[in-house]
């Protein structure tokens, strides 16, 4: 019986060191399947063994490193194709604010179905609604990069850091627009120049320079229309300044910048409360014509746009018809300050000037349209992945093979033969 | 085979099956982690190996053999012991027949078999087991730190007694080991442990830090303010007129505070007078003690005759409560103020306000100011003028004065007479040896009816007859005031130009010819005088910029980041490293706590409840989401766009 | 109901509930002309009153508060002033006694700390006299405060409740009141017009 034993636990080692040693000297295959659990460990050991062709099960698309390494095999001449049984389509892109309090708007698409949850490095901030297909948030904070999560799938795309912004600069004539627009803006962090006239020859300045110049100045605002300034902006935007042109500026030197024309002051009817998101104040001023392959409206009030925009050269010009919006401020609700400021704030960053080298940081993620332009389109195939991988199966057999071995030394030794 | 071969073999496969094991063994337990592994395998080995060190003795593995094997005999151990022996044969012999196989096979089952499995477990289910925790562990947004040690296992313990002012009456409170205090200001607060510390609340949020070179902690102490007491006056309830300033008038307020009313009393101010001038006479009645509660009702009787009031006096009233604050700080509450007004004769009351414009005596009284003010300046410039600078100069004022004075002239008689424009020619008739205001009131009493007394009368009668007399005394005034001027001694024309203002201040006050009502309207010609002015000295400032109203929140959401992180890194660390690092986090979560108390409340309760989570060791994860969005503020649908600006 | 000016500064004068809001009523139209004769701002030709307990008030960011009496402001009054001083507004309140430490002045006083916060000297190189005149020894002095009318003191500084690093709430005891009231065609007299100190307020509220 123990010779039988004996026998049996020889044969077993024998058989496991063959397997073991079949496995080692076995190529890498004609086709070896893997899942999304065992990619990692197998891309060091395909690239060493230089497989023949792989396929890759996935749930949701692999990151950017697998892809790449995938990519490079396939170069190197393997065959790689992958397959899934459904990754949730999701797109993300991010635009830093360039207003001083930071933050991002986030653009987000995903298929329909439960709304994507939008996280940062802090944890999930919230769901965003794609019932149409698409989605933005604007968010006051984010910390490092942006994820969008739809299902197992996220997407994530960093924030890219936008330099301090500039200093602005503020033209008009002394009156409470004026002092009110200054306000919202150094209160929301903005770096004010003014220049703000009160009588010929008197003007009350802040700012060591008077002079509008995109070395020091992201944008400018222009509240009254003052002659003497005209030359000044026109070059300014065209060297890719941006320019907030408010109320009766509008019209006269500055006019030409703008693609639209200014129609009459229109008064808030009475009872119209000055928080009232309609007026923003109790006067407007309409533009009549937009030429809509030129500008965008933004803001349209009764059929008429009341803030549009326009890319000039290259800068960037929104007119503004609110031209009393610090009674917004003043006798708005409990908010109107806070909103007043970051309505400012976010005009001006909206035309502000941007850096260059922001343009060049990676802000957009859509991973699986990533996926088909590195791999291509999914492939069906009827293999499997093995149920116990390689490696593991390597040890296994290593195992049982010496297990068997020792196993049946011992027995022999008990039995006294060597 | 010889009995000591036997031996030898089964001490062999002992020996190896022990090694065998402890290195299966050796290496399961190196999986648990990639930095001790190794170590702590071989500490393992070493352990099991030493648990199995009998196998490595001869004679305890003979005495093992013996006590396995009964047919031995103990003729293994004889052979051992004496080799020699003359009963080798027999003992070999009885060796050879013991079945010593079943035994070996069974220890050596249980040196290999359970270290075997062990080794098996830990390649095919812990070690994946590990990995996919691992996996996961890297995809979760916020990571738990090492619970307990987030709980202050800075072994510092210590108690806090909290004693309120004396004046509040609260109870002393005695709390152990507390991270936050709330207490009224001025609180006295004794730490005790292994040290003693004395503090006092604050006014405003503060972090206090106890450390004994054992451990810090950071306490955050939270004023409770001492509210004003809230007082209503209840009667009366509302603004009066009275007819006459007699009977007898109820007074009644509440007061409420919460810590409790020394005294609460009512506060009356008479005011008397009119236009420019007035008097005050200030005086309190039904003081009332309250001995501390927290609710007062006190009334009072006001004899209104008592504050011998007249006609055109006006009473402000209101209730005061004081509570037991002594501090230098401390504000009295008061109820809303009542007025109670006396009409003056022939004066309509609030309920029919007419408005009406000054009358012309009015802008007299003005210019007869600056006249004033003209001369006072030349009068100060007198000595460094000639002689005849002065006299133009004093003459010039003089004409002014004439002017002024011929008005108050018209005045006077159109009011007598109901005329306009006649004085003049009225008064060029009379004979000159008459003064001006002689001549002034014949000429008036020749068109009218009026005699002089009766224009003399004051107080009686329609007003009209009242304000001619003041009138008349400032028309006076100003003739006496010009006869100076013409004579170059405007310092002596100075009490005579006062005097004439005295009259028409006095003129003016008893006409009262306007309530509260809209003021005089004077048109201005926009056009007409635009940058009419002398404009020297003109020379605009600088504007200096305003303080950014967002920098202490961004400042206040980098500090949460920042703690969060340490939170991550703690949670990836292991040991004293890892709680040292979440104590950090949840010290840096306690200041931006306090920062925001005093504005942001919200957003340091939901600092609060994070805090809490991690010094219980609980999963903080949804506690600072909340956190983060009060400091960040919710997401805001944006509205899809084609403008780049990203508006 | 106030009729909106829009697009132009308004002389505003506050009316309140306790005393003798009115007691200088050239005063506005008199510093409306001078902020015409002096300045290219847009303004409008007509002053305005408003009540402190109406949210009216928040659509003057300019208000001027004068009287003899006790000031004491109800509770919707003391509510409205601090919205307004919060949200940028400039109240500039006036003694129009000649007196110390009167009546007016304590109760005013007392009110613009409940309502907006303690009042601080306002030192005399502040940008308040230099914002469109120069005044290099500060507030001008009053014919009030000299001899003749009351007590021969002269205020040395006016007082400010600072929000924010400005000032909200300009508060004198010189009498301004009293030295502006009169008709604006009475300028003439004058070698120098004495409401000029009264256009750099307007121009510090409008510019700062």
């Amino acid at each position: 019986m123990r010779l039988h034993a004996e026998r049996a636990l020889r044969i077993a080692g024998l058989l496991a060191i063959a397997g073991w040693v079949a496995l080692a000297l076995r190529p890498p295959g004609t086709a070896e399947v893997v899942s999304e659990s065992a990619l990692a460990s197998a891309l060091p050991r395909w690239t060493m063994q230089r497989v023949e062709r792989v396929h890759v099960r996935v749930d949701t698309v692999p990151d950017h490193r697998s892809r790449d390494w995938l990519r490079a095999l396939r170069r190197a001449g393997s065959a790689v194709s992958w397959s899934a049984a459904a990754i949730a389509p999701l797109g993300l892109e991010t635009i830093a604010a360039t207003e001083p309090a930071g933050g991002a708007l986030v653009l987000a698409a995903a298929g329909r179905g439960e709304g994507p949850v939008l996280s940062d490095a802090l944890g999930a901030i919230d769901t965003i609604d794609v019932a149409s297909g698409a989605g933005a948030v604007r968010l006051s904070d984010v910390r490092g990069a942006v994820t969008l999560t739809s299902g197992v799938q996220p997407a994530r795309a960093s924030v890219a850091s936008a330099p301090l912004p500039r200093r602005v600069y503020v033209s008009g004539a002394a009156s409470w627009e004026s002092k009110f627009v200054i306000a919202a803006l150094e209160e929301a962090g903005w770096q004010v120049d003014a220049s703000l006239f009160v009588g010929p020859g008197h003007h009350v300045t802040q700012g060591v320079s008077a002079v509008l110049d995109t070395a020091r100045h992201s944008a400018a605002i222009v509240l009254d229309t003052l002659a003497r300034v005209a030359g000044e902006v026109d070059r300014f935007v065209r060297q890719g300044g941006g320019l907030v042109i408010v109320g009766d500026a509008n019209r006269g030197a500055l006019a030409q910048l703008g693609a639209w024309r200014v129609g009459r002051r229109q008064a808030a009817p009475l009872g119209t409360l000055p928080g009232d998101t309609l007026w923003r104040g109790l006067s407007r001023v309409p533009f009549d014509s937009v030429e809509a392959a030129y500008a965008i409206p933004l803001e349209l009030r009764d059929g008429k746009a009341i803030v549009v925009a326009r890319r000039y050269y290259a800068g960037r010009v929104v007119g503004v018809g609110y031209d009393e919006t610090w009674r917004w401020r003043m006798a708005g609700g409990d908010d109107a300050v806070a909103a007043h400021r970051q309505w400012w704030s976010r005009l001006v960053g909206s035309v502000a000037m941007r850096s260059p080298l922001a343009a060049e940081h990676a802000t957009g993620a859509a991973p699986r349209a990533d996926l088909h332009a590195s791999l291509g389109p999914a492939v069906t195939t009827s293999l499997r992945p093995a149920r116990i991988p390689r490696p593991m199966l390597a040890n296994l057999l290593g195992a049982i093979a010496f297990a068997a071995l020792l196993a049946e030394w011992l027995l022999r030794r008990a039995r006294g033969a060597r | 085979m010889t009995a000591m071969r036997r031996l030898h073999a089964a001490q062999a496969t002992l020996i190896v099956s022990a090694l065998a094991g402890s290195i299966l063994l050796a290496l399961a337990v190196a999986q648990a982690s990639p930095w001790y592994g190794a170590a702590l395998g071989a500490l393992t080995a070493a352990a099991i190996l030493w648990w199995w060190r009998g196998v490595f003795s001869r004679r305890r593995v003979v005495l093992w053999l013996e006590e396995r094997v009964p047919a031995l005999r103990f003729a293994l151990a004889a052979l051992v012991d004496a080799p020699d022996t003359p009963f080798r044969p027999q003992l070999e012999a009885r060796v050879r027949d013991a079945r010593i196989a079943p035994a070996l096979s069974l220890a050596t089952l249980r040196l290999l078999g359970i270290p075997l499995l062990v080794f098996l477990a830990s390649q095919f289910v812990v070690a994946p087991l590990l990995s996919s925790i691992a996996e996961r562990g890297r995809d979760a947004s916020v990571t738990r730190p090492g619970a307990r040690d987030a709980a202050g296992a800075g072994a510092l313990s210590y108690s806090a007694t909290i004693t309120p002012p004396a004046y509040s009456r609260q109870v002393v409170r005695r709390l152990e080991q507390p991270a936050a205090i709330a207490a009224l200001v001025g609180s006295s607060i004794r730490f005790a442990g292994a040290f003693t510390a004395l503090a006092t609340m604050p006014s405003t949020p503060t972090i206090y830090r106890l450390g004994d070179g054992n451990g810090q902690r950071l306490v955050s102490l939270e004023p409770r303010p001492d509210s004003t007491p809230t007082v209503v006056l209840e009667t009366p309830a509302r603004d009066t007129v009275m007819a006459r300033g007699r009977g007898l008038l109820r007074l009644s307020a509440v007061a409420r505070d919460d810590i409790g009313i020394v005294a609460g009393w009512f506060e009356i101010i008479v005011s008397s007078g009119t236009g420019e001038s007035f008097t005050f006479r200030t005086t309190s009645i039904g003081r009332s003690a309250a001995n501390g509660a927290r609710n007062l009702t006190f009334s009072a009787a006001l004899a209104v005759d008592s504050l011998e009031l007249k006609p055109g006096d006006v009473v402000h009233l209101r209730a005061v409560a004081r509570d037991a604050n002594p501090g230098p700080g401390a504000e009295v509450g008061s109820s809303e103020t009542r007025t109670i007004r006396i009409p003056r004769a022939g004066e309509n009351d609030s309920l029919a306000i007419e408005a009406a414009p000054p009358p012309e005596v009015g802008r007299s009284e003005l210019s007869q100011r600056m006249l004033i003010i003209l001369t006072e300046r030349l009068v100060g410039r007198m000595r460094g003028l000639s002689r005849e600078a002065l006299t133009a100069e004093a003459q010039s004022i003089g004409r002014e004065q004439t002017r002024l004075r011929k008005r108050v002239g018209q005045i006077i008689f159109t009011r007598l007479t109901g005329e306009d424009h006649a004085d003049e020619e009225a008064t060029a008739a009379l004979d000159d040896t008459l003064s001006p205001g002689e001549a002034l009131l014949k000429a008036a009493s020749d068109a009218t009816d009026l005699t002089d007394d009766h224009a003399h009368e004051e107080g009686e009668g329609g007003p009209v007859v009242g304000v001619n007399r003041n009138l008349l005394e400032a028309f006076n005034a100003m003739w006496a005031a010009e006869r100076r001027l013409g004579v170059a001694e405007p310092r002596q024309a100075l009490p005579h130009m006062r005097a004439a203002l005295d009259a028409i201040q006095r003129a003016r006050a008893a006409e009262r010819l306007y309530l509260r009502g809209r003021p005089p309207r004077i048109v201005l010609d926009v056009a007409r005088i635009r940058l009419t002015g002398k404009r020297e000295g003109v020379e605009p400032g600088a504007r200096s910029p305003r303080a950014s109203a967002v920098a202490a929140t961004l400042a206040r959401r980098a500090r949460f980041a920042a703690a969060v992180e340490l939170l991550a890194t703690a949670a990836g660390s292991r040991g004293e490293h890892g709680g040292e690092a979440a104590r950090a986090a949840v010290d840096s979560l306690m200041l931006v706590r306090v920062d925001l108390l005093s504005d942001q409340p919200a957003a340091a309760a939901t600092i609060s409840a994070a805090i809490e989570d991690l010094r219980a060791g609980r999963d903080a994860t949804a506690s600072l989401i909340a956190a983060h969005r009060a400091l960040a503020g919710t997401p805001v649908a944006a509205p899809q766009s084609r403008w780049s600006g990203g508006w | 109901m106030v009729t909106t000016q829009l697009r132009e500064f308004v002389w505003a004068t506050v009316q309140y509930e306790s005393g003798d809001w009115d007691s200088a009523p050239l005063v506005g139209p008199n510093l409306t002309d001078s902020l015409i004769r002096y300045t290219a701002l847009r303004v409008s030709p007509t002053p305005a009153i408003v009540p402190l307990a109406s949210a009216d008030a928040l659509r003057f960011p300019f208000l001027y508060l004068t009287g003899h009496l006790p000031v004491r402001f109800t509770e919707t009054e003391r509510r409205t002033l601090r919205t307004f001083l919060d949200r940028g507004g400039f109240l500039f309140v006036d003694d129009h006694n000649h007196d110390i430490d009167g009546v007016f002045h304590k109760t005013a006083t007392e009110e613009i700390r409940r309502s907006a916060g303690p009042l601080v000297n306002l030192p005399n190189t502040h940008d308040l006299y230099s914002a469109f005149f120069r005044f290099p020894d500060g507030p001008p002095t009053t014919s009030h405060e000299l001899n003749g009318w009351g007590d021969n003191l002269v205020h040395e500084h006016l007082q400010a409740v600072m929000i924010h690093g400005r000032v909200g709430v300009l508060y004198s005891s010189k009498d301004y009141s009293s030295e502006w009231s009169y008709h604006p065609e009475s300028k003439r007299f004058q070698a120098i017009d004495n409401t000029r100190f009264g256009v750099n307020l307007v121009v510090y509220a409008l510019t700062r």
